[in-house]
């Protein structure tokens, strides 16, 4: 059965590359959310294996809903995604309980390596 | 045995016994006593005593033995030393110091003279007519050293593996993946004697590209090896089982010369350096400076490759154009690397030089240095001096008061300075504290009023920046000039020198309180990452340092108006700026620039405007060459470099176009 994703972004075009990543290497994107707030909803709502999560984002950031999220289930897969120069956003956001993370630009075999990873992690 | 060949690394161990042994004494000086610093002085002397004895410098061991038997008394009775010893020791290590100098120049060793020798030992007889005459070894010595070969003992159980492993420095962040690492592995066991340090990595400073840990765990040698299959970035890795009884860290092991007993063991600094003084080859700064020109050039060629390579489109150039990139990155960062250097260089002598100028003036001070770890280009460190202490004489001379004055008004009678340098993405932010009685503002305004230009001083007012006029050329806060600052150079000079730097000072202060001189500096001054604009017919670099993002939102995160307009970057409204206008000085008019790319521009993470830049044609790194008055008097530029198909750019100065953004902002919320 294919790797059920949640993906986490305030931007749109951010969300589609991400999802044209998945998709296309036999990943089922089963949610998306723009902020904080709706990524902690829908990952009850869903349950996802893997949730990507952007870190600025309006309502709630995603080192708090990261936060959340490990709250509500210690074994999420939480990968941060983040952009050169958030380095100490991206220590906190591990600090909250985020598996990896992956930088922007994104390159298709840099995010798979590190979801393939925390997926062998995880299991 | 011939001892010739190991003078080299004498005279790089013993300088650093003396520079930590120096630090240690002023440290001592101002902490009463502290058992453990007398200890350290105890065993630098003594080993320095070792060294100079096997290399057959008597009158140096001579010396040291001296000045050892001095502390020993201290150390055995747990007293504090007075005043006297202090300057008997300090002196002590003056002469150590000149003694290295004639040994590196080959000439007879320094008499430390009777007169030194005399007062040593008459300090040793009014403290006990019934020490051992100097000049007998003592052995009992050898237990203090202790050498850092005790067992770790692990409880039953308990296994401890060493790791070692790849995180390449062109992968995405190298810090960040050493930092998930360490915390990774740490959720199975303990880790110790890293390299780099852990407080190192866990403060995600690591630029790649070798890391090794011990880890103690009750996990196996298969689970430790699933654990590290999981972690993304490391390139390639080792895991082997040790019996730490046995085995050492190669930093420590590779002082393989016993010339004397091991140097402290916990020192992670004078481990590291040995282990480079193994194999180094002393160069010239001119064959440095001429390697990073060509690495310039190599850059600049290499874009020049690049951008023809685009029409051309032929895979064999393309293959050829992406491994010399490779070879060019890895030259670039080496040659960097070799130019860095702690800025302990600069900031070690400190303390003793704020011990005597302190003394001139009777006044008590502490310093405290943090950060000294933190490596800065070599040439900037030597540039530093000067701006630094002058910074400290002011503080010294006019900042900390009298013992008296501080008693009268509350405070402790001992003053205290802080240095605390840090680094922050590409640049180094100094910060030199002091709790003196603070700069009066009205005071500042007072003296500029005799000295500058009204107009000087209205705009500081209106910047609300009244202290930024200690700066100023003329400026003088006190009509007596003091034996150790003033002399008719100024802050100015301060101010010039970090320009020139590429960096720039600030002061804040607190009346009564003190205050602090914050200096922000780049990393190195010779190659900077830059984003290429294209704005109207201009060509222009920023520094991207400075850019926190990029981005070109749609009209629904802008809020446009007549006077002024806003933009949003992640949930957060910013005020949006146009540059051309900010650099031309144009006054806020209608915002037309609707399909331009919009970067946010920050201080040290701190967003602080988006500014409208037109279109982003690429990013390169340039070798940046500094502009003469002419160009700064064009624009805000702070520099200029040729691109590779030779067409040459201006780099935008953002910190003044951060100024000119800040005074306007405030001229948009009155």
């Amino acid at each position: 059965m294919a790797t059920r994703v949640l993906i986490v972004d305030d931007a749109v075009f951010m969300r589609n590359t991400l999802k044209e990543i998945f998709v296309s290497n036999g990943f089922e994107v089963v949610a998306e959310a723009a902020n904080g707030q709706e990524a902690v909803e829908k990952y009850i709502e869903v349950k996802p294996e893997v949730t990507t999560m952007d870190i600025v984002m309006p309502f709630k950031n995603g080192i708090d809903a990261t936060r959340e999220i490990i709250k509500i289930d210690a074994d999420a897969t939480v990968i941060i995604c983040s952009a050169l120069g958030q380095e100490s956003m991206v220590m906190e956001a591990i600090e909250a309980g985020a598996t990896d993370f992956i930088i922007k630009p994104f390159k298709p075999q840099n995010v798979l390596q590190v979801v393939r990873k925390a997926l062998v992690a995880r299991n | 045995m011939d001892m010739s060949k190991y003078k080299a690394l004498f005279l790089s161990d013993t300088t650093e016994h003396l520079d930590v042994l120096e630090q240690n004494l002023v440290e001592l000086e101002s902490s009463f006593g502290r058992m453990e610093l007398i200890h350290e002085v105890f065993r630098h002397l003594h080993s320095i005593k070792g060294m100079a004895s096997s290399m057959g410098y008597s009158r140096m061991m001579q010396l040291a033995h001296k000045l050892e038997d001095l502390i020993d008394i201290h150390r055995e009775r747990k007293t504090p030393l007075c005043d006297e010893e202090f300057d008997l020791l300090l002196d002590g290590l003056d002469t150590l110091r000149k003694q290295l100098v004639d040994i590196e120049e080959n000439r007879e060793l320094s008499d430390p003279g009777a007169d030194l020798l005399e007062r040593i030992q008459n300090a040793m007889l009014k403290l006990n007519a019934s020490t051992e005459p100097a000049g007998i070894e003592k052995d009992a010595h050898s237990t203090v050293e202790s050498k850092n070969s005790k067992p770790e003992e692990h409880e039953n159980g308990l296994l401890e593996y060493r790791l070692r492993a790849v995180i390449p420095p062109d992968c995405d962040a190298p810090a960040l993946r050493a930092f998930l690492a360490v915390k990774r592995l740490s959720e199975i066991g303990e880790i110790s004697d890293a390299v780099p340090n852990l407080a190192e990595l866990l403060a995600g400073r690591f630029e790649g590209e070798f890391i090794q840990l011990n880890l103690v765990t009750d996990r196996s040698l298969d689970a430790v090896r699933n654990r590290l299959d999981t972690l993304s970035g490391l390139d390639s890795w080792t895991v082997r089982l040790i019996d730490p009884r046995t085995e050492q860290m190669p930093a420590a092991s590779s002082s393989a010369i016993s010339l004397s007993d091991q140097a402290n063991p916990s020192s992670a600094r004078g481990a590291k350096t040995r282990q480079v003084d193994t194999g180094t080859v002393r160069i010239g700064s001119e064959l440095l400076d001429f390697f990073v020109d060509s690495v310039g050039e190599l850059i600049t060629l290499r874009s020049y490759f690049q951008d023809v390579a685009v029409p051309m489109d032929s895979p064999a150039l393309n293959e050829g154009i992406r491994r010399l990139n490779q070879v060019v990155r890895k030259l670039q960062d080496r040659v960097m690397e070799v130019r860095m250097v702690p800025i302990s260089l600069l900031t070690q002598r400190i303390p003793r030089v704020c011990r005597d100028l302190a003394q001139k003036q009777g006044k008590q001070i502490q310093v405290q240095v943090k950060g000294a770890d933190v490596k800065l280009d070599r040439n900037m460190v030597e540039s530093l001096d000067v701006p630094v202490l002058h910074i400290l004489r002011n503080a010294i001379d006019h900042g900390i008061e009298s013992p008296a004055q501080r008693e009268r008004s509350g405070k402790n009678p001992q003053g205290r300075i802080e240095l605390d340098m840090k680094r922050e993405s590409d640049r180094i932010i100094m910060t030199i504290c002091d709790d003196g009685k603070g700069i009066d503002e009205k005071e500042i305004l007072r003296h500029a009023r005799k000295n500058l230009p009204d107009h000087w001083i209205e705009k500081k007012i209106q910047e609300n920046n009244v202290l930024d006029l200690i700066f100023e050329p003329g400026f003088s806060t006190r009509d007596v000039v003091s034996d150790v600052s003033g002399r008719g150079v100024g802050l100015d000079a301060v101010r010039n020198t970090l320009r020139t730097m590429e960096g720039h000072v600030r002061v804040t202060s607190n009346p009564g309180a003190g205050s602090c001189f914050i200096l922000d500096l780049p990393l190195t001054l010779a190659i900077v990452h830059v984003l290429l604009v294209e704005i109207e017919n201009y060509l222009l670099a920023l520094p991207a340092s400075r850019v926190l993002q990029v981005a070109k939102p749609d009209m629904s995160r802008m809020r446009l108006s007549s006077d002024e307009n806003w933009v949003q970057f992640g949930g957060t409204w910013h005020p949006l700026k146009d540059l051309l206008s900010l650099m031309k000085r144009q006054s806020a008019k209608e915002f037309t620039r609707h399909d331009s790319e919009i970067v946010l521009i920050g201080e040290a993470d701190k967003p602080i405007a988006a500014l409208a830049i037109g279109h982003i044609s690429g990013h390169r790194e340039i070798v940046m060459k500094n502009v003469g008055p002419i160009i700064r008097k064009i624009g805000p530029f702070s520099g200029s470099a040729v691109l590779g198909d030779g067409r040459p750019v201006l780099v935008v100065d953002l910190d003044e176009v951060l100024r000119r953004v800040k005074v306007a902002n405030k001229g948009m919320l009155t």
